[in-house]
This record gives C-alpha cells, sequence and structure tokens, in this order.
C-alpha cells in the first residue's frame, strides 16, 4: 500500500540547499513548496496544510525564529511538524529556547540530503 | 572670665572655712563659759554637753561647707555630660539653686556649651563626608542591608544603572549577576552570613543583567560583607566595567560565528550534491568514480569537522562552550558514531573494528560533543597509520573504577615520547610527521576540553613505529547525577572550565 504523500514547505534563500532538499524529499514520496523569503513563507504557512515545516534560520524578510513564533502563537493547534535547519552556531541557550518550539533542530552542513529524509520520516 | 575669678572663689572659700571654725571655736568657748558660771553641773556631765555641741557644730560646718566646695563641682559635671553625645538623660544643670561661687560656677558651665556650640559647628558632618568621598570613586557602588534592600548607589551606579534601580528596592527584584565562577555571589554570601563577621571576594567577568535578561555589561566586581557595620549597609558591591574588554572577546566569538556559518553555506551544498551523485548515479558509476566521490565525501566530513572544531577552538578559550549532559545508552551511541566515520576511513584504506561490552551502564553525555570527539581520535588514527589496509580498533568497557572507558587503538607511526606532556595542547604536532601528515594540533585539545566538561579523562599512550591508543572515560549518568545533587536526572549543563552558575547575586 502507498503511503500518503506528506506535504513539505521549505523556507530556504539558499537555491541549491532548497532543491537538494526538493530533490531527495521528492525521491520519497514528498512534496516540496519551496519559498525564498520569510514573510512570503510565513503567509504559507499560515494559509496552506502542510505536514512538515523546514526552516531556516537567516530567511530574509523574517527570520526563521520570528517566523517560528509566530506560527506557534497564531496556530497553536498546528499539526504540522516544523524543523529548524541552519548553519549558525547558537549559543546554547538560544538554541534552547528554538528547540522548545520546534520539532527538530538540524545543522545542514553535517546532514546530508538523504539524512534529512530519514529523519523526516521518523518524525 | 579669667583667673582673677577664680582665685576670688578660692579666698572666699577659705574666709568661709576660717570664718565657721572661729564662729565654732567662740560658740564652744561661750557655751563652756557659760555652763561653769551659771550651772552647778558635774564636769564630767559638761564635757559631754560640749562634746555634743561640739559634733553638732562639725557636722553643720561639714555640710555647708562641703556643699559650697562640691555643688560647682557638680553643676560643671553635669553641664558636661548634657554636652556629651552619648549622654542622652543628663539635663542642663538648674544654677539657680547654687547660692556660693555663683557667678564662677555660672561662667564656667555658660563657657563650656558655649564651646562644645562652636565645636559641633566647626567639625564636618560624618555622614556628608563619607557621601562625598563614594560619590568621587570613579566606579559604580551599591550598599545593601541586612534585607537585601538597596540603601546607597554612588554617582556612578545611578549613571550606570540608572533606569534599572532605586534606593529601597530589592537588589534581587532589579538585578542578576552571571558568573562562570563555581563559588555564586548568592553562596558566598550565605557562608559569609554563616561563618564570617567580615568577609570579601572578587569575581571577574560577571555580566550583570536587568531581572529582564537585558544585559548591562561585563563587570569585575569586589564584595564587601560586614555584618554589624555601624552605617546599615551590609554589603558593598563595586563594579570595575570591563565591558569594552569582555565585549570584545565576546565579539570575537560572534565574528567567528558568523564565518562558520558562512563557510558552512558552501559546504552543505558540496556535500549535498556528493550525497545525491551517490544516491542517484550509483548503478552506471565506474568502480573508480564511486571511489573518488568517497574520497569528495570524506574531504568534504573533514572540512565540516574542521570549521567546528575552530568554533569550539574559540569557545573554549573564552570558556563559551556549553554542553548538555544528557542519559543516554553508550551501546547505541557509539555505534552510530563509528557508522558516520566508516566511510571516512575506508576513503583511506581502513577499517574500524568496533567491540562493546553489552549492557554498559547508561552515560552522560552531550551528543555532538562527544561524536566530535571520537571523530578526532578516529581520524587520528586514520591519519596516522600511513600503511593500508589497516584495521583501527575501537574497544568500550567498564573499567576497574566503574567508568565507562572507550579506547581508539592504531597500529601506525606511533608518537615520540618527547611530545607526550603536550600532546593535548594546542597546535601540538609531531614535528616529524607534520611535513608528511596534515593536521592543525587542534582536535586533542578540543577533545580534552570536551572530555574534562563531561567529567572524564582522557589520555594517550604509544610507542613510536608500532602506533597509538587514545583512550577516555564516561561517568555513569546516575553517578554523576548523584554526585551533583540533581536527584531528577534531569539535563545537566556543564562548560568546558566546569559549572554554569546563573544566580541572582542576593540570599534569601
Amino acid at each position: 500500500m502507498d503511503q500518503p504523500t506528506r506535504k513539505v514547505l521549505c523556507i530556504e534563500d539558499e537555491r541549491f540547499i532548497g532543491e537538494l532538499y526538493k530533490r531527495a524529499l521528492e525521491k520519497s514520496a514528498y512534496t516540496v513548496d519551496i519559498i525564498m523569503d520569510g514573510q512570503r513563507g510565513l503567509e504559507a504557512a499560515l494559509t496552506n496544510e502542510y505536514d512538515i515545516i523546514l526552516l531556516d534560520i537567516m530567511v530574509p524578510q523574517l527570520l526563521g525564529i520570528d517566523i517560528l513564533h509566530e506560527l506557534r502563537t497564531k496556530l497553536p493547534d498546528l499539526k504540522a511538524k516544523i524543523v529548524i535547519t541552519t548553519n549558525l552556531e547558537q549559543d546554547d541557550a538560544a538554541r534552547a529556547k528554538v528547540e522548545e518550539e520546534a520539532d527538530g533542530y538540524l545543522i545542514k552542513a553535517e546532514v546530508t540530503p538523504r539524512q534529512l529524509v530519514e529523519f523526516l520520516n521518523q518524525i | 572670665m579669667g583667673e582673677g575669678h577664680i582665685q576670688k572663689f578660692v579666698k572666699s572659700l577659705k574666709l568661709r572655712l576660717v570664718c565657721w571654725i572661729l564662729a565654732s571655736g567662740l560658740i564652744l568657748v561661750t557655751v563652756s563659759w557659760a555652763l561653769q558660771q551659771f550651772t552647778d553641773l558635774d564636769s564630767l556631765v559638761q564635757t559631754g554637753i560640749i562634746a555634743a555641741l561640739w559634733i553638732t557644730i562639725a557636722i553643720t560646718i561639714g555640710n555647708s561647707l562641703g556643699s559650697s566646695i562640691a555643688k560647682p563641682t557638680e553643676y560643671l559635671a553635669q553641664s558636661i555630660l548634657h554636652i556629651s553625645p552619648s549622654e542622652h538623660l543628663v539635663s542642663a544643670p538648674n544654677l539657680d539653686n547654687l547660692r556660693f561661687g555663683r557667678e564662677l560656677v555660672t561662667n564656667l558651665v555658660r563657657q563650656t556649651y558655649d564651646f562644645a556650640t562652636v565645636a559641633q559647628q566647626d567639625a564636618p558632618s560624618n555622614t556628608n563626608y563619607s557621601t562625598d568621598i563614594i560619590n568621587q570613586i570613579p566606579v559604580a557602588i551599591l550598599g545593601v542591608d541586612e534585607t537585601g534592600k538597596i540603601t546607597l548607589a554612588n554617582h556612578q551606579a545611578e549613571n550606570r544603572f540608572s533606569d534599572n534601580l532605586a534606593i529601597g528596592q530589592q537588589l534581587d527584584d532589579t538585578l542578576q549577576f552571571l558568573t562562570e565562577d563555581e563559588m555564586t555571589m548568592d553562596t558566598w554570601l550565605r557562608e559569609a552570613a554563616e561563618k564570617s563577621l567580615t568577609a570579601s571576594k572578587t569575581w571577574q567577568k560577571i555580566e550583570v543583567k536587568t531581572r529582564d535578561g537585558n544585559s548591562l555589561g561585563y563587570f569585575d566586581i569586589a564584595l564587601s560583607f560586614n555584618k554589624h557595620s555601624g552605617s546599615g549597609i551590609e554589603i558593598l558591591i563595586v563594579f570595575y566595567d570591563h565591558s569594552d574588554i569582555y565585549d570584545e572577546e565576546v565579539n570575537s566569538i560572534s565574528f567567528v560565528s558568523m564565518a562558520v556559518h558562512e563557510l558552512r553555506s558552501p559546504l552543505t551544498i558540496m556535500r549535498g550534491y556528493i550525497d545525491t551523485f551517490e544516491d542517484e548515479m550509483s548503478s552506471s558509476l565506474t568502480p573508480q568514480i564511486k571511489d573518488d566521490l568517497i574520497k569528495m565525501k570524506a574531504s568534504a566530513e573533514q572540512l565540516s569537522n574542521f570549521v567546528s572544531k575552530i568554533l569550539n577552538v574559540t569557545r573554549i578559550d573564552q570558556g563559551q562552550l556549553y554542553l548538555t549532559l544528557q542519559e543516554e545508552s553508550w551501546n547505541t551511541a557509539l555505534p552510530q558514531i563509528i557508522d558516520t566515520l566508516r566511510n571516512r576511513a575506508t576513503a583511506y584504506g581502513k577499517t574500524i573494528e568496533l567491540r562493546m561490552q553489552p549492557d554498559l551502564p547508561l552515560v552522560a553525555i552531550d551528543r555532538t560533543t562527544i561524536t566530535e570527539v571520537v571523530t578526532n581520535l578516529i581520524d587520528n588514527a586514520v591519519k596516522y597509520t600511513p600503511e593500508s589496509p589497516s584495521t583501527i580498533t575501537v574497544i568500550s568497557q567498564v573499567n576497574k573504577d566503574g567508568l565507562v572507558e572507550t579506547t581508539v587503538q592504531d597500529h601506525g607511526v606511533g608518537i615520540t615520547s618527547s611530545v607526550m606532556p603536550e600532546l593535548f595542547s594546542k597546535f601540538q604536532r609531531n614535528h616529524r610527521n607534520r611535513s608528511k601528515i596534515s593536521g592543525t594540533g587542534l582536535g586533542l585539545y578540543v577533545s580534552k576540553a570536551i572530555v574534562n566538561a563531561h567529567h572524564g579523562n582522557i589520555w594517550a599512550s604509544s610507542k613510536e613505529g608500532q602506533g597509538s591508543t587514545f583512550g577516555f572515560t564516561l561517568l555513569p549518568f546516575s553517578q554523576l547525577a548523584k554526585e551533583d545533587q540533581n536527584k531528577n536526572n534531569e539535563a545537566i549543563i556543564r562548560s568546558s572550565h566546569g559549572w554554569i552558575k546563573n544566580h541572582s547575586m542576593q540570599r534569601r
């Protein structure tokens, strides 16, 4: 029996990284929307239903941390899993604060696209 | 009034005395003659009467003269005591009751009061004098009483912390003091209050924040405790503002963090495409190309690790490397870590053999950083074993001290004994291998800091030409939690320099 397709919103301003993730995820029965700025990304997350939101921290217009907070505030019953993907090295206090609101936290440089898919398959 | 008045008083006193004595003598003689002339009393009776009369006269003279001499002295003493600041119950002398020597005594008392008034006017106020000095000192000073209330803030403190504190506020409600020192201000004050009457201590690099978490800067702080200070200030806090120096250190970490972020982006893309090629094209790749891809992948991973290492070294040096130790199964974690390293080893013609004692106790680890330790040790084993094929042996078991001990053994070039003492120092590399084997000398330095922060030990043994064994220990989580009185087995946060403390200063 085929697994139902999971919808992913990828808010990522690095084009090649977004493409890599889309490519790997679509091979594993995910559909992926890529949005490259934070404000439009937030609007898409508020408007559409997604199963997973991959959220980069350093995106233009609106930072990923702010998007995360907005989603948790405006959609307290949000079913989508929010996974932070970043190459920023935050101090532990800042990271802990983000991890409180997110469902996952990945350093992009330490995770290959296939490892990302494995991680998302488990959440 | 001059000496003439005193001479007059003394002369008058002497005259009085002479007159009393003469008068008493005259009375005695007259009574004696009258008794002899006009009475038939026995001579013994007459003597008795004279004696009684003499005693009566003596007592009367004594009282009168004594009063004349003592009263002035009494009034003078009373006036001096009245103006003394420590004698509050003595009233001013009432000179109306004085008859003898009134002029002298009145003048003396008046002069005493005049002198006291002048002295009081001329002497500077002690309180004003102290406050002036404190306000001139070019560092912020706060005084706190025994209830924790701020009772003193000098001008510098008012300028520096103006929006965030006020006299009369509880210090605890206004400022928080963050330190990496083992001894927090809170703990030190509690101990000082229990054991000492006076005590003092200094801390370096305290971050002072408002209760809302806004940073007010970095200070070196001197704290003084005095249980019975007469001023009511039990705790005096002196702030030496070193924000410019410590901010620079913090900024250097920010610069490195930003640099790391910029390096990681192209790394992510490189590793991503290598992974994609492997995944999508493996069936059409020749063995040579596959092998090349493995090497590219290993190099990209190496670069990624090095970028993390740069950041960690900076953080370790600044005391900013924080770990979150959580309870984990080493039987699960170590194999997972080794699996991620097998490709790298394979790329260099090495295989990793893992032998683990089953049912190892759960350990307290920060997964990210302990992975870095294992990676560094495996990388070194690979790097310093030029010959291929070769096996790197990883063994994990409980040692005789009950600690989980993990060793990484290679059969490579080994380490010269002269290098061993400084093996875990920054940039330390075996000079003989330096030209042949690449490396920065940071891996063991970082690994040692991480293992120490895990409450473990790291060591090395080696024989030149035969290979090396590196090992480290991890504490069972239950033991670590017990040692730190963390009975709920919650995650324990440690810095690379010891415990992180994040307490407000004021005792409760």
